[in-house]
């Protein structure tokens, strides 16, 4: 405060004024005194007071706008667990490591089947031309058969169920590979024969085809791509000892083609050199002796 | 204040008509403009009536009351500041509508001076002296409402009363 031009008054004075007595109280309460608030002012102020005092009455106005707040919060996160869970169910792309439900699994094998059944040559072309792939693993739920089939016994003689299904699969790739041979000449490189492709492709030629939930229930039993049959025919040198070796003496059957690629390979060349066929027939009669050839092969070699 | 804030439909209006006058000649006076005076006039009740519910009675009804007036009126003066009037430059705010022509007829030359020099006063001067005058509070009270000590406000008080009566020595 920056006052002091004059002397502060006493303390008489101040008690005076502070006790309303002083002639400057008198005289400021005789000048303002008939200073009143504006009636409209009073009327304002009254009005508001009014309304404020009947929102406040309100029923449920109170309750309302306590509770604003937490309503809107929790609007709020109604609106954005929706939104999150909109936006999982239209997304193109399906999270990572979700595994497809068992039902689509199943339906999905279903499928591929017919079209291998219905479709060989397609299936065969896609065996021929991709190597064979795990299967892939299928929840416990897919697996589901009509009738129980038995255990198989061994991997060498599998169960009847089993060995239609690859057999009814060889023998599919097999009439294909001989309409696919047709255009093509024959490999002639050995290759290691498959010892399991012998069995199941024999009984597959006697049995009809499962249907396709017993194919679907057989594959994951094995474990294993489904046997292909490639035609591999003997080799000159191995025609030349075979003619050259005395009928009663035994070949031994190493380094030949199996059976079974051989059959596929005489059959492809019968078309071309009946000639070669023949030779080739009677050569695999010399190597195989103990196996009886399929009709149309053993005609060759009569 | 606490049968308004129960909901009772009458204790506005007697709390209103108890202390409305003294409040409005408070803020005339401490802006010295009428239109000014009741724009802070209606601040001042509104926000009064606002936060009725958070009201406890632990002071006296009329400090809480001119506490609000006095942040109102520290507020609008320190956005609007102005520079300080000569005392012959002083006029006296208009008389209102119902006023005229009786209040103009008492205002006596004594009365004039008087409102003259008090709007002359500095703002803390005049604020303690207003606080006492219209508000009826003590000491204590307008130490309280202003946040200075006791003695700050004897002090300003003396120095408002010598300047008052120098206004109106000749008179």
């Amino acid at each position: 405060m920056s006052e002091p031009h004059t002397p502060p008054p006493d303390d008489h004075d101040l008690d005076e004024f502070l006790a309303r007595r002083s002639g400057l109280s008198r005289a400021y309460r005789e000048a303002s005194g008939d200073t009143r608030t504006p009636p409209a002012l009073d009327q304002a102020v009254l009005d508001y007071a009014e309304r404020e005092r009947q929102q406040a009455a309100a029923p449920g106005a109170m309750v309302w706008y306590r509770a604003r707040t937490p309503l809107a919060l929790a609007a709020s996160l109604i609106l954005v667990v929706g939104a999150v869970l909109l936006a999982r169910e239209t997304s193109t792309f399906p999270a990572a490591g979700v595994a497809p439900a068992p039902q689509a699994v199943l339906q999905k094998s279903a499928q591929e089947e017919k079209a291998v059944a219905d479709q060989p040559a397609a299936a065969a072309s896609a065996i021929q031309n991709q190597a064979p792939e795990p299967m892939k693993p299928v929840p416990p739920a897919a697996m589901v058969v009509p009738t129980p089939a038995p255990p198989p016994p061994s991997v060498a003689s599998p169960a009847p169920a089993q060995a239609a299904a690859s057999g009814s699969i060889a023998r599919d790739a097999l009439e294909q590979r001989k309409a696919a041979s047709a255009a093509a000449p024959p490999t002639t490189a050995p290759l290691p024969p498959p010892p399991e492709l012998e069995e199941p492709a024999l009984a597959a030629s006697t049995q009809v085809p499962p249907p396709v939930a017993a194919k679907a229930a057989a594959a994951p039993v094995a474990g294993k791509p489904e046997p292909t049959v490639i035609p591999v025919s003997a080799t000159a040198a191995q025609l030349e000892l075979c003619a050259n070796t005395a009928p009663d003496s035994p070949i031994d059957a190493g380094g030949f083609p199996s059976a079974e690629s051989w059959y596929a390979a005489i059959r492809a060349e019968v078309t071309r050199d009946a000639d070669g066929a023949r030779a080739q027939a009677r050569c695999l009669r010399r190597v195989y002796p103990q196996t009886a050839p399929p009709d149309d092969i053993g005609k060759l070699v009569q | 204040m606490l049968r308004y804030r129960g909901g009772e439909r009458g204790a506005f209006e007697t709390l209103y008509g108890r202390h409305k006058d003294a409040l409005y000649r408070y803020l005339l006076r401490g802006c010295a403009r009428p239109e000014i005076a009741a724009e802070l006039f209606q601040e001042v009740w509104a926000s009064l009536i606002r936060s009725r519910e958070r009201y406890e009675p632990r002071a006296k009804f009329t400090t809480w009351l001119y506490r609000l007036a006095h942040h109102r009126l520290i507020d609008h003066l320190r956005l609007a500041p102005r520079a300080p009037q000569a005392l012959d430059e002083i006029v006296e705010p208009a008389a209102a509508e119902h006023e005229r022509p009786d209040a103009q007829a008492l205002a006596s030359e004594r009365g004039a001076r008087l409102h003259a020099a008090l709007a002359a006063l500095p703002l803390e001067q005049r604020e303690a002296f207003l606080l006492h005058e219209e508000g009826e509070l003590t000491l204590e009270q307008i130490a309280d409402i202003t946040g200075v000590g006791r003695e700050t406000v004897k002090s300003r008080l003396r120095y408002a009363l010598v300047k008052l009566r120098e206004a109106l020595a000749d008179v």
